[in-house]
């Protein structure tokens, strides 16, 4: 299977995706649109927090990265309807340690069992702002596993659900 | 006593400083024990078995090598130097990670502390 992964184009520059066991690493705002405002991702991916997941997800995005790993029942359900993937960026727990790194990992365990309820898609991705903050694909099954998922989940995350992002 | 199951895992380091990456070794073991905790460290009980120009092998226990490998990736700064270490291949044997297209040399290293 293929694995991708999704960061910022800083972060990719001079990084073979091949060495780190990807197909390719999508770059935020040339493969994918990225907005932060709610109103105006109709199509794009999400980046933020609060209601915003929520107004991001009514308005037609295509991922929702909450930054927080706070996800509203609410707003998984409209997720549910539009088919929105939740995207599950490591660079939050990667840029924190000790009990701030502890807290994040459970918050986005918490998140990635009420998607799993839910049935919504879920993509593991770094969305890294610079290269020390990308890692291979082995790292990224190993960081969604830490998360909770099952490795079988961790690479179909990975593989099909982050091909679906490029789509 | 059962023999001790291995794993050996290559790891990439990127943006290493300009003098090599042995003298930060024993920072990776504080920060892969402070990463694992004391427990999972001494069931890991990882060890640097071979050094390349910008990677090394890293031995590990069979039963905790996927924690190591999640340790790998949170760590981001051993002795006030940044850097980030891509794990590029696992495997039960060594001959099957060096016949990677990654550069390793082929005798062993020998370590720098007495």
């Amino acid at each position: 299977m293929d694995f991708y992964d999704l960061a910022y184009a800083e972060a990719i520059n001079g990084v073979s995706s091949q060495m780190l066991g990807f197909k390719k690493i999508l770059s935020v705002d040339r493969d994918i649109n990225a907005s932060r405002d709610p109103a105006k991702s109709s199509g794009c991916i999400y980046i933020g927090s609060g209601e915003g997941i929520e107004r991001a997800s009514k308005a037609g995005a295509k991922a929702v990265a909450p930054e927080d790993y706070r996800l509203e029942p609410k707003a998984a359900a409209h997720m549910l309807d539009k088919g929105t993937i939740l995207c599950i960026s490591t660079y939050p727990i990667m840029s924190t340690s000790g009990i701030k790194r502890s807290k994040r990992i459970h918050f986005a365990g918490n998140m990635l069992d009420l998607c799993d309820k839910k049935g919504i898609d879920v993509a593991f991705v770094t969305i890294a702002r610079s290269s020390l903050y990308l890692c291979s694909a082995m790292q990224l099954i190993a960081l969604a596993e830490l998360i909770g998922a099952d490795e079988s989940q961790a690479r179909d995350s990975i593989g099909r659900v982050n091909m679906r992002l490029l789509e | 006593m059962m023999r001790t199951k291995r794993r050996y895992i290559a790891v990439k380091v990127a943006n290493l400083p300009t003098d090599g990456f042995e003298h930060l070794e024993d920072g990776l073991y504080r920060a892969l024990a402070e990463e694992l905790g004391a427990m999972v460290y001494h069931k890991a009980n990882p060890k640097i078995i071979r050094f390349g120009k910008h990677s090394f092998i890293l031995r590990v226990g069979l039963e905790k090598y996927k924690d190591t490998i999640a340790a790998l990736a949170l760590i981001k700064r051993i002795n006030d130097t940044d850097l980030a270490f891509y794990t590029i291949g696992s495997s039960g044997t060594i001959k099957a990670l060096t016949s990677n297209p990654i550069e390793f040399p082929k005798e062993k290293f020998n370590s720098h502390r007495k």
